[in-house]
């Protein structure tokens, strides 16, 4: 059974960064950190303002500007590990955050709907493998290809950051769990309706749309109800019940709607969160402490809980349905 | 003492249901295979042979009825162990040598590292694929793809080999190959299950046969018992009469015209029935120059068995 386990796993792996678009996609990470070889700091004045800012060159024709907080707070100098920082989180959160998570739930739901097809999915199925350990190696070879395309991309770019900067913080690295865990969500999700309905576009657009609701549901709450209701009970805290009637969307906040919000909240994975825990890897624990709003939506008790009952209950109900299934 | 290899009981299989139409692939079919034989199914396409396969695997799962491998029920892990499936259209791993597309379906039967190795090694140059083993399986030809479909079928040792259609797509050299991989496995005392809705090869190494149609056995046996139902012959006569014809209309199960008026093949019940023939023309005094038994192939039984009814597929489970 591990035999079979590891086997089906090596399998997928392979498959997926030998095919076309993993050789593709390390090829585009390779090239990440090719560039992160080639990184350089300017330090540049504005003409009209008179604003200084930093600069990231990459080999001397690729620049990005105003890099913020680069300036050293006495304006003497750059800080490089804010470049560093700055780098690690947007690497981190948009190249694998979000081009590597589709990139891994293509292949993923490629081959999951790729695995069903009869002459396929019978010689897998035949053999003393219970079909439960088939979901899960499965799933597991989308994490590793995953895990992988991030390592290389963060790995990579912290080893060339670090002799181009001379900064080797190892809270660089951390994120590349991070996106595998995020990962981890949406592929459970994806892997569910890659086996309800059996196409591979329907398994990639379900996921992002749903991590995209729960974004929402998250926005609503965090940036959106919690401020207005603040707002509710201070008022109401200084001048009585009743008196924040005036406040724009006060019944909203405090009535059903946002109850229901509320209810989602606590429900649904939270993408942002996972955007915060790649902020506190980047940057270390002060960045979310010095952010009042941030510090207050951050519960890594409720992210864990709601993210692993998300993954749980949609592996379980993957496996019964493959348990079931006829071939 | 025999044991039992493969063991259907009045095994029903319906697709379908909830909203679309039900097909009924097998109408409750009873199949014994005892260890070590060679078992044919036959068919033809849409009988049903391969759904009988995938119920010995428990890739679905039957309506009713039961079925057994090895006295265990079909389709749990420890059958499964005991069994090595060829698939009907294997869709191999393009991406991998076949050499490595071995190792892996070794990895899955359970083969250690070092004896998958062996293993996959031993069977390419088993199948005649020593020399393409480094080469991507997805370059292969579609007789090499066949072969290692088998190959991996057999890579473990099963007791039980199951091959669904393992000639399709093969040259004739590469059919006489199979047959001749058959005998040596009936040798080594493996059971063989096989599909086929091709007759010749079953003809030479099935111990036993069924013919299955729309979803039910026709005929099964041995194949000796198969082919000596009746005795054939054809005559050839030297002024033949209406009447000695007659004659023999009555003595024979079925005459059928030849040729010429003096030509005629008649079906008898058994061989001793040819003296009464011969007793019957001398007595009408036609002349008799030849008496030929016709060996019937199991072609022939398989077209009687499907009484003329060659149409493909399935049909609705309603109407029982
Ligand atoms: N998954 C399925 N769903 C519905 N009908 C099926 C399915 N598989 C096979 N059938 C039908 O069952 C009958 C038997 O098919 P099959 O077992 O493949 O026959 P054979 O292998 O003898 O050609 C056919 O009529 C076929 O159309
Ligand atoms: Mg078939």
């Amino acid at each position: 059974m591990i035999t079979g386990f590891i086997g089906i796993v090596r399998f997928r792996v392979g498959g997926s960064l030998k095919g076309v678009l993993g050789i593709l996609s390390l090829i585009a990470c390779l090239i990440v950190v090719i560039m992160c070889f080639g990184v350089g700091i300017d330090r540049v004045t504005e003409e009209a303002s008179g604003v200084e800012f930093s600069r990231i060159r990459f080999f001397g024709s690729m620049t990005i500007d105003r890099v913020p907080l680069a300036i050293t707070k006495d304006g003497a100098g750059h800080d490089p590990t804010v470049i560093h920082s700055w780098l690690g989180e947007t690497l981190a959160s948009w190249i694998c955050g979000f081009v590597g998570i589709f990139i891994g739930l293509v292949m993923t739901c490629n081959y999951i709907t790729s695995a069903s097809e009869r002459g396929s999915v019978e010689l897998t199925l035949s053999r003393p493998i219970p079909r439960p350990i088939v979901v899960l190696s499965e799933y597991t070879a989308g994490l590793i290809v995953v895990g992988v395309l991030t390592a290389v991309v963060m790995g990579g770019s912290w080893f060339a950051l670090g002799l181009r900067l001379g900064v080797w913080s190892p809270g660089y690295l951390v994120p590349i769990l991070i996106v595998v865990a995020k990962f981890a969500i949406v592929s459970a999700v994806g892997m569910l309706f890659a086996l309800l309905g059996r196409h591979w576009a329907l398994a990639i657009m379900i996921p992002i749309g749903f991590w995209f609701a729960c974004y929402s549901v998250e926005q609503a709450k965090d940036t959106f109800l919690d401020p207005i209701r603040e707002q509710v009970d201070s008022i109401e805290k200084e001048r009585g019940p009743g008196a924040a009637a005036g406040v724009p969307m006060a019944s909203l906040a405090k009535g059903g709607v946002g109850k229901s919000v509320d209810i989602l909240y606590v429900v649904l994975p939270k993408p942002s969160k996972f955007d915060y825990l790649v902020k506190w890897a980047c940057w270390g624990r002060e960045s979310i402490e010095e952010d009042e709003a941030l510090k207050k939506a951050f519960d890594p008790a409720n992210i864990i809980i709601s993210s692993l009952a998300w993954l749980v209950i949609c592996l379980g109900v993957c496996c019964l349905l493959f348990h079931f299934r006829e071939f | 003492m025999t044991e039992t290899a493969v063991h259907f009981d009045r095994l029903r299989k319906v697709y379908g249901g909830l909203f679309g139409k039900t097909v009924e692939a097998l109408r409750g079919i009873t199949i014994q295979v005892e260890r070590g034989q060679i078992f044919g199914l036959l068919g033809p396409n849409g009988a049903g042979k391969t759904t009988a396969v995938k119920l010995l695997l428990g890739l679905c799962r039957a309506t009713g009825g039961s079925a057994t491998v090895f006295g265990e029920p079909a389709g749990t892990q420890d059958a499964r162990r005991k069994i090595g499936y060829m698939p009907e259209r294997p869709i191999l791993p393009s991406h991998l040598s076949g050499q490595k597309a071995l190792e892996h379906f070794g990895a899955l039967s359970g083969l250690s590292r070092a004896e998958r190795r062996e293993q996959a090694g031993k069977w390419l140059e088993r199948m005649g694929l020593g020399h393409v083993g480094n080469q991507k399986v997805g370059t292969y030809s579609k007789g090499m793809g066949q072969r290692i479909g088998i190959a991996q079928a057999l890579l473990h040792d099963p007791p039980l080999v199951v091959l669904d259609e393992p000639t399709d797509g093969l040259d004739p050299v590469g059919r006489r190959e199979i047959r001749e991989l058959l005998f040596e496995m009936k040798k080594k005392g493996t059971t063989v299950f096989l599909n086929s809705h091709l007759l010749q090869e079953v003809e030479e190494c099935c111990d036993r046969v069924a013919i299955l149609h729309k979803g039910e056995i026709v005929r099964g046996g041995t194949l000796e018992e198969l082919l000596a139902v009746q005795a054939e012959y054809q005559l050839t006569m030297d002024g033949m009469t209406d009447a000695a014809k007659k004659k023999l209309k009555e003595i024979a199960v079925e005459v059928d015209d030849g040729a010429t008026k003096n030509e005629l093949v008649v079906r008898l019940e058994a061989e001793s029935h040819v003296d009464k023939v011969v007793d019957a023309l001398r007595a009408d005094n036609v002349g008799i120059r030849g008496v030929v038994p016709i060996r019937r192939r199991l072609e022939d039984i398989f077209v009687d068995a499907l009484g003329g009814d060659t149409s493909v597929g399935g049909h609705p489970a309603g109407g029982e």
